[in-house]
């Protein structure tokens, strides 16, 4: 990595990293979206497999 | 702690062409913008083809439900990783592999990826969209080429350079193309369910045996689910540096439910039914015998030009990769000569269009062979031994200073797993002869090496890197 390329990654690390600044990590994904998809997947396999076979 | 200003002199690096860490300012896709993109990925003629496919082993009430318990299945679980890390870390996809394989496993896990795979793909979608130049042509200016003729690969070269023009512009092109194109695709698709419903009644396509079955209806229906596991799993490759790329994680994860999920199964369900009304499994055979003359021949003329944009948002996902992975020499190679040093490989592969294009079914599965447990790995290294937290700076950081750094910079844990998942893969369904071993038509293939890899991942790290801490980082 050369030199403008760390500087400029330390610069971005240090904005990610500042607690009270706005470049820090998405909050995750709500749990209730990821049951959202798993249930809704595993009706739509069971009523699938029933139509289906 | 306030952040430091820039250092004077220090160029503004666009860092969605490379593979720094991107800051919230620089993420430009909401829901919509990723959906279309999404959308546009989906709906290329391989899905199409991957309906034709189907079509060999199963009729269309059982095509339907296995296409969509296998996309849904392995689209839910690219969808968690990569999207999920890359989107809410805004990190390159193979540079968030850093913390599951160490950096140097990850590094040889992006050139493979990125230039076999990335490769394969982009030859597959440009000889479909040079026989769908061809069709075109034969329709309006009455020639006669076959599907191998030398003017096939021409016109594929045409495709990979049109796509090449496009990438090189970076990821603002892409989304711009595909807010037209991804439309443009989802009304020829409906329009093309309409032609084949019109021409055969749904009874009469239920009742259409499947092209080239096994004659065991239970394994048929076992390899069509496995064929659209596999073929949502082909996505990983590419998604994680699309996700990074979205403003929240909502929009990192729902957009694939409506552009890989929906917007592949419609596309794939029409491809079944259209192998199944025509008898053949070529989607670029397809368009005239349903649309006439004119709505043919604009049909696959669009989705000629539809292979391009799938070409374009892959092209992308494997630059970003290369550029970040590919150390100090590559990365002062411009964006565009690398664009065009990615695509050379399909440029090469395109002179041989029939094997490229009669093997659709084993590259999904050698696709599937190592990415079903690279998923698996990632997931349960993100979700549940990190419990989706990463140090982004370890990331960025030699293995040696790393808490990611592993042995030497790799992870022997993870890459064990990955090997043991393949391996059970290819126990259960052999990838060059496509033939089912006997458990095969109770699991599949794609799932049991998923879960392989995901329990040799957690119990290793648990049994052995979680002793110390500069193994990985996991206490």
């Amino acid at each position: 990595m050369d030199d403008a390329m760390r500087a400029e990654l330390e610069h971005r690390l240090a904005l990610i990293e500042d607690p009270g600044g706005a470049e820090g990590a998405l909050p995750p994904l709500p749990l209730a979206d990821l049951v959202a998809a798993v249930v809704g997947l595993a009706l739509i396999t069971v009523a699938l497999l029933w139509w289906a076979l | 702690m306030s952040a430091p200003a820039k250092a004077p002199g220090i160029a503004e690096q666009d860092a969605t062409l490379n593979e720094l860490p991107l800051l919230r300012r620089e993420r430009i896709w909401g829901f919509w913008d990723y959906s279309s993109v999404n959308i546009g990925l989906a709906i290329a003629t391989w899905a199409f083809l991957q309906g034709g496919a189907v079509a060999y082993y199963v009729g269309a009430k059982q095509a339907i439900a296995s296409i969509v318990i296998g996309y849904g299945i392995s689209v839910l679980l690219v969808s968690l990783a990569p999207c999920l890390p890359c989107g809410r870390y805004g990190v390159e996809q193979f540079v968030s592999m850093r913390s599951v394989l160490g950096e140097r496993g990850a590094r040889v896990l992006m050139v493979v990826m990125s230039a076999l795979l990335a490769a394969a793909w982009s030859a597959v979608l440009a000889i479909m969209c040079g026989h769908a130049l061809a069709n075109v042509a034969n329709q309006v200016l009455g020639t006669k080429i076959s599907a191998g003729a030398g003017i096939v690969s021409v016109l594929a070269v045409l495709a990979l350079a049109a796509s090449w023009a496009i990438v090189a512009r970076g990821p603002r092109s892409i989304e711009l193309v595909n807010r037209f194109v991804a439309p443009g695709l989802v009304v020829v698709t409906l329009v093309m369910l309409a032609l084949v419903l019109t021409r055969t009644s749904w009874s009469e396509l239920a009742a259409t045996p499947a092209l080239d079955p096994w004659g065991d209806s239970h394994l048929d229906f076992m390899l069509a689910v496995e064929l659209n596991i596999a073929g949502g799993f082909a996505w990983w490759p590419n998604v994680g540096n699309l996700a990074r790329l979205t403003r929240s994680t909502r929009s990192a994860f729902w957009p694939n439910a409506l552009g890989l999920f929906l917007a592949s199964v419609v596309a794939a369900v029409v491809g079944v039914f259209a192998a199944l009304a025509l008898g053949s499994e070529d989607p670029t055979l397809w368009m005239v015998p349903l649309g006439g003359a004119l709505l043919g021949v604009l049909a696959l003329a669009f989705v000629g030009m539809a292979n391009v944009t799938s070409v374009v948002a892959q092209s992308y996902a494997a630059l970003v990769a290369i550029k970040g992975g590919g150390g100090s020499a590559v990365r002062r190679v411009p964006w565009s000569l690398l664009a065009a040093i990615i695509l050379a490989p399909a440029a090469v592969l395109v002179f041989f269009p029939e094997a490229v294009y009669d093997n659709y079914a084993r590259f999904v599965s050698w696709g599937a062979i190592v990415v079903a447990p690279l998923c698996a790995v990632q997931l349960v290294d993100f979700f549940v031994l990190r419990r989706q937290v990463l140090d982004v700076r370890a990331l960025h950081l030699p293995h040696a200073e790393s808490r990611y750094g592993f042995l030497r910079g790799w992870n022997p844990v993870a890459v064990l797993a990955v090997v043991l998942g393949a391996l059970t893969y290819a126990l259960l369904l052999n990838p060059v002869t496509y033939e089912p071993a006997g458990w095969f038509r109770y699991v599949t293939a794609s799932l049991p090496a998923f879960a392989v890899a995901a329990s040799v991942h957690w119990g290793g790290t648990r049994l052995v890197l979680l002793r110390r801490a500069d193994w990985g980082g996991y206490r």
